[in-house]
């Protein structure tokens, strides 16, 4: 049987792109913030002598 | 107003990163070695943001497995079986984190708390994760801004450039 598309599902399913949308930018962000955190944890343990080489 | 901050019930006695992942591994079974333990550590926060109310539902799972993946993803390529795998213990940590809370919220903010005092540069990044994760529910709740003053307030975090209100 054919589903009928209302108005509300069109609302729906775009909102839920809308989110979907949201979340990947604010998990490629949030996975930047993780690596540049990891560097300075990095930089912060490095050894002064291998700073100088 | 719930105010999870003002008893300490944890039984778990570490005061280094070294003895916390020891005995959170013993008892969570986590397989993460000490580089990913503190990775989970500096971002407990936002799970203790996500977790704000009390509780966390089916929607707010989903920011649990944003977090676990995030993680996950800045050890490497996103889709390599190894992440996945990585992402899953953070997960399952997380989780654990979450279900042990009375236990293990003390010992994790103490321990970073002393992380940050020789690593400050940190504390910018975790306010911003933690206001990430209240504002992803459209607005900031009032108990979503509680945790993150009080989490703030503990781990001497300076949020006043960030508009709570």
């Amino acid at each position: 049987m054919e589903k009928k598309i209302t108005k509300d599902t069109v609302v729906n399913t775009a909102q839920k792109v809308k989110k979907e949308r949201r979340n990947k930018v604010v998990l490629e962000k949030l996975t930047s913030i993780a690596l540049k955190m990891r560097e300075i944890r990095r930089k912060a343990t490095q050894p002064k002598s291998a700073e100088l080489n | 107003m719930s105010n999870v901050f003002l008893s300490n019930q944890s039984t778990v006695d570490a005061h280094t990163i070294s003895t916390l992942h020891q005995l959170y591994t013993q008892e969570s079974k986590c397989r993460l070695d000490e580089e990913q333990f503190i990775t989970l550590l500096t971002f407990y926060p936002a799970m203790l943001v996500v977790a704000a109310d009390g509780e966390i539902d089916s929607e707010e799972i989903i920011y649990v497995k944003h977090i676990a993946k995030f993680m996950a993803n800045s050890y490497g390529e996103s889709q390599s079986p190894e992440i996945r795998l990585l992402e899953n213990e953070f997960y399952t940590g997380l989780t654990f984190l979450y279900e042990q809370q009375d236990q293990w919220k003390m010992p994790f903010l103490q321990v970073l708390y002393d992380y940050l005092k020789k690593i400050p540069l940190l504390k910018e990044n975790i306010a911003e994760v933690m206001l990430m994760f209240a504002d992803s529910s459209e607005r900031v709740s009032e108990h979503e801004s509680q945790v993150i003053r009080e989490v703030a307030d503990i781990l001497a975090i300076d949020i006043s450039l960030f508009d709570l209100d």
